[in-house]
């Protein structure tokens, strides 16, 4: 009996291992057979009947860690100032930069690069300016910029980011729309806020920057923003806050933006490339260091200039060469060869 | 009777040990975050390498480092599996890519909200200042199919889906 019941349990269990858990179909449906697990248990219990044999399923679920850091033995010392009087990236950890479209294509260039600006901060929106950052947060017009994801008064960035240091850069919104004295009074009200948010920051006003000759008009020009700019570092002097004319850094003798510092010369004619960017990231870590400096650095980045075959350029292909093509086309006919073909 | 006892008892213990094999037919059925689903996709950067390509996206800065997704989107890198995508750099262009495989449920839902914010944001900034670039936004929109989260912003944003779609499986 004994040997009967031994015999019995062994089948059972060879019938098991044949048909039970190896993988492929089995010969009994969860939803058939009442069993220790139900449908849905056995869907969630680990089993290696689970197929998954791709390259996902060896990567960890949780998100990649960093490689360890390997402690120096010795202490490092970072000089305040670089050999030519920039301070270094790092001075940048404790500011946060409020600003319009301008800045956010700064934001996208520091977020790749933390030998830029080290871990500064952006809290910037493509339409802001002095007068809509003090609109209502739920505004059904409003262009409020995120922080993290969330929207925020730009009043409130150093209150937020922790920030020390605010470099603003506002304006081009502001003169076209509400003109030269609603500006001024919307920078006046939006200081005292942001003060009240956080009264012991460190403030440098970025004079608004030029716009490219082709794009100046009734709305706009560069004579709007020089007049502003000037009251604008009165302004600073008057109240002790500290003013940056990033203005004259990126224009060309005329005084318009310069023409490849230009991203968007077929738009607004006032949005910077990642070069121009990597230009105003390197003058500002003069500046703050040099700020009596009359003297505008080397540029540290050789600026590319605006390939008229580079269709990416928009019109500039046609722009720039429609003439000497019509040209030679015209003397086409009269090319020694052509008449072979026209015969 | 003591054998037919015994016979039965090893017939019930056969079928108990067949039930527990029985997971690889319950989990092909199709549902979010399948097995099935894993087993088709491709790596996020790999897609997007493949959307780069196919469709010819320039002046795109990518999300190189997870902290950005939280830089950006308020996504920390503990909700994140997968990540690929990125932002258009200049001030004009809205064009915004963000591919995210979250790590369960529960983060693949919080993602959902944190793309659906910014969504909502870039609609905003763009409707006054940029109509052009706000229409594009408009025919957009953020996508979950169950652990993948996307944000697919662009004027060939049914081109990028389709693409992104077919390989990481979701058709």
């Amino acid at each position: 009996m004994k040997r009967f019941t031994a015999l019995l349990f062994v089948a059972a269990l060879c019938a098991a291992l044949l048909c039970g858990c190896a993988e492929g179909e089995p010969v009994f449906k969860n939803a058939e057979v009442p069993g220790i697990f139900s449908s849905d248990e056995a869907a969630k219990a680990p089993t290696s009947a689970v197929v998954e044999p791709d390259a996902q399923a060896t990567e960890p679920t949780q998100a990649p860690t960093a490689p360890p850091v390997t402690q120096p033995t010795q202490p490092v010392t970072r000089p305040a100032t670089t050999a030519d009087g920039s301070v270094v990236a790092s001075w940048f950890d404790d500011a946060v930069f409020i600003g319009d479209s301008i800045t956010t294509t700064l934001d996208f260039l520091c977020a790749e690069d933390e030998n830029l600006l080290g871990n500064a901060q952006f809290v910037c929106a493509d339409s802001l300016g002095f007068n809509s950052a003090q609109w209502d947060l739920n505004d059904p017009n409003n262009v409020h910029p995120t922080y993290k994801g969330k929207k925020v008064l730009a009043e409130t960035a150093a209150k937020i980011t922790g920030a020390k240091k605010v470099f603003i850069l506002l304006g081009a919104n502001d003169l076209g729309t509400w003109g030269l004295d609603d500006t001024k009074t919307a920078v006046k009200s939006f200081t005292s806020k942001l003060f009240a948010n956080s009264p012991n920051i460190e403030l440098y006003f970025q004079s608004t920057t030029p716009m490219i000759t082709d794009k100046e008009s009734d709305y706009l020009d560069n004579a709007d923003i020089v007049e502003f700019d000037k009251w604008l570092k009165e302004y600073c002097d008057q109240n002790g806050y500290h003013y940056i004319d990033l203005y004259s850094q990126m224009a060309d003798p005329t005084g318009a933006l310069r023409i490849d510092y230009c991203d968007d010369p077929d738009y607004d004619g006032i949005h910077f490339t990642m070069d121009a960017c990597t230009v105003w990231a390197n003058y500002l870590k003069y500046i703050v260091a040099n700020p009596s400096g009359d003297k505008k650095p080397e540029n540290t980045v050789e600026p590319t200039y605006a390939d008229p075959y580079d269709d990416t350029n928009g019109d500039t292909y046609g722009d720039a060469y429609e003439e000497p093509y019509e040209d030679t086309y015209e003397d086409y006919g009269n090319y020694e060869g052509y008449e072979e073909y026209d015969n | 009777m003591k054998k037919i006892f015994a016979a039965l008892f090893a017939a019930v213990i056969a079928l108990c040990f067949c039930s527990c094999g029985g997971t690889s037919e319950s989990s092909a059925q199709p549902s979010q975050g399948s097995a099935e689903a894993a087993v088709s996709a491709k790596p996020l950067k790999e897609i997007f390498e493949d959307i780069k390509t196919q469709v010819g996206i320039e002046n795109l800065t990518e999300l190189s480092n997870v902290r950005t997704l939280d830089r950006y989107y308020g996504i920390t890198e503990d909700k994140v599996s997968e990540f690929a995508g990125g932002n258009n750099s200049s001030g004009v262009s809205q064009e915004e890519i963000v591919l995210i495989k979250a790590v369960d449920d529960n983060a693949a839902a919080e993602v959902e909200a944190s793309l659906n914010d910014r969504y909502n944001s870039k609609l905003e900034q763009s409707r006054n200042y940029n109509p052009e670039q706000a229409a594009i936004i408009e025919k957009c929109k953020v996508q979950r199919d169950g652990l993948y989260v996307s944000m697919i912003v662009s004027e060939n944003a049914d081109r990028i889906t389709d693409i992104y779609r077919t390989e990481a499986g979701l058709k």
